[in-house]
């Protein structure tokens, strides 16, 4: 029997054979779907990274040292947090979310399930890439980000600020006779230390090549940069223990009492800050 | 023709489909009737409108058939397809849904209770032109599901299927829903 022309079903037939409308590839819908699973473990992955360098600026921000580069924990704290990463992992969780949610199930899934599995996996993804040594790597692609320093290049600054009485470098040359220190700069420039107010815990960093940092200022005159305190920069990660230093035999007669030091020292802030910190 | 398939299961006719055009229209004249009444209760008056909404519907439902995951009930996958079609004709057209429940099926959606609670929320005696305007005004977000669960009768799996939001989110909206709903008719 001859079908009425005018029912939806023929319509749709005749449309579907006017415009050759074919069934799609299943593939394109199989791809489609992977896509967005593999962009979801993308941004699991990139959210690790942020995570593993997270780690690794709270580990390595200079924390022994914050009383003598800031005032205050406070101003220290907003001057290491890895604003960049945060945002990075806040950005990462949520693009993992986009990315569930347009897979052909992803809509099952509550926000806060994907958002909580997104988190779970970026930090032990993390964990394990700071654990494998590489948090350091990833905190360097800050690197030409501007604002955005990694925490080695801040450290770095906070220990380049002649004002504060605040130095670090390499050391080129030491003469313990006429007491002087050629220190090269993280800038590249050369500086010269009086060193005749170290004490006996100093000497023992001043080797050739050695990277250290200087507590120090100018003398009364402005003629003479003083070193009051040599500490060595210590690999990050690796806590600094003053007890491991051994003072070579010949020095240790000649140790010299921080009531010896002259007022040039005890004038600067950072080494009252030392003091305080480290007087035990 | 459509006889022969009258006995198999949306899978298998699908699957059948794909090796044959002809058998999609079983699939249609299985549709049809539930899919026109669905566009109008979502709010589409114009009876050419209604046609054209399903017709695209239809011509969708054929090209994309191979995005059908068969461990999806067949008859949410169309649904879905169909609510979103409906939502892009009022985009495009720039009109906002005017809900239309006729006497038979607005009786029939005053008649469903609560399954949550037992509670018979819905007062028997409330016209349909009422409870018209009282879904109206409801937010979006609550007048799909309310028209899903009570309208359509599909469960929350379903529901979730349709309007692709979790099986608790579901939930939640019915029961905001009918508070919604309870509020704006009791104001009335």
């Amino acid at each position: 029997m001859e079908q009425n022309p005018n029912t939806i079903s023929e319509r749709v037939i005749r449309k579907i054979e006017e415009d050759n409308v074919a069934p799609l590839g299943k593939w394109r819908f199989v791809l489609k779907n992977n896509t967005f699973w593999v962009l979801w473990g993308l941004s699991v992955l990139i959210g690790a990274c942020a995570i593993a360098a997270t780690i690794f600026v709270f580990i390595n921000a200079g924390w022994r040292y914050q009383q003598i580069t800031h005032d205050s924990l406070s101003q220290f704290f907003f001057d290491m947090i890895p604003l960049f990463w945060i945002v990075s992992f806040g950005l990462m969780v949520f693009l993992g979310y986009y990315n569930v949610r347009h897979t052909s199930r992803g809509y099952r899934f509550s926000f806060f399930l994907v958002v909580i599995a997104s988190v779970v996996a970026s930090i032990v993804g993390g964990t394990i890439l700071y654990a494998i040594g590489i948090g350091k790597d990833i905190d360097d692609f800050r690197y030409p980000i501007p604002f955005a320093d990694p925490i080695t290049i801040i450290e770095e600054n906070r220990w380049n600020n002649a004002g504060r009485g605040l130095f670090s470098g390499i050391v080129k040359s030491f003469d313990n006779n006429s007491q002087s220190l050629t220190l090269i700069l993280t800038s590249g420039e050369e500086k010269v230390f009086f060193t005749g107010e170290l004490g006996d815990m100093d000497i023992p960093e001043l080797l050739l090549g050695a990277h250290i940092r200087i507590i120090g200022g100018y003398d009364a005159d402005l003629t003479l940069t003083v070193a009051c305190v040599v500490l060595p920069w210590e690999t990050p990660g690796v806590p600094y223990n003053p007890r491991q230093i051994h003072l070579p035999r010949e020095l240790e007669n000649e140790r010299k009492e921080d009531t010896d030091r002259t007022s040039t020292c005890k004038d600067i802030k950072p080494y009252q800050k030392y003091k305080e910190a480290f007087s035990n | 023709m459509e006889k022969e398939y009258e006995g198999l299961t949306d899978k298998e006719l699908v699957a059948i489909v794909l090796s044959n055009k002809d058998a999609f229209s079983a699939i249609i004249t299985r549709y049809e009737a539930p899919l026109r009444r669905y566009i109008a209760r979502l709010g589409v008056r114009d009876h050419r409108d209604v046609e054209d909404i399903l017709q695209n519907s239809f011509i969708k439902v054929y090209r994309y058939l191979r995005s059908f995951n068969d461990t999806f009930a067949f008859s949410s996958w169309i649904y879905r397809i169909v609510h979103n079609e409906t939502y892009d004709f009022f985009r495009m057209k720039k009109r906002r849904p005017e809900v239309t429940l006729d006497e038979d099926s607005g009786q029939q959606f005053l008649n469903i209770e609560s399954h949550d609670d037992q509670e018979q929320i819905f007062d028997k005696e409330i016209d349909a032109k009422i409870l018209n305007d009282a879904l109206q005004n409801l937010d979006k977000k609550y007048r799909d599901v309310l028209l899903l669960r009570f309208g359509e009768d599909k469960d929350y799996r379903q529901i979730s299927d349709i309007l692709q939001i979790p099986e608790g989110s579901v939930a939640t909206l019915i029961h905001r829903g009918k508070k919604a709903l309870k509020a704006a008719l009791t104001k009335k």
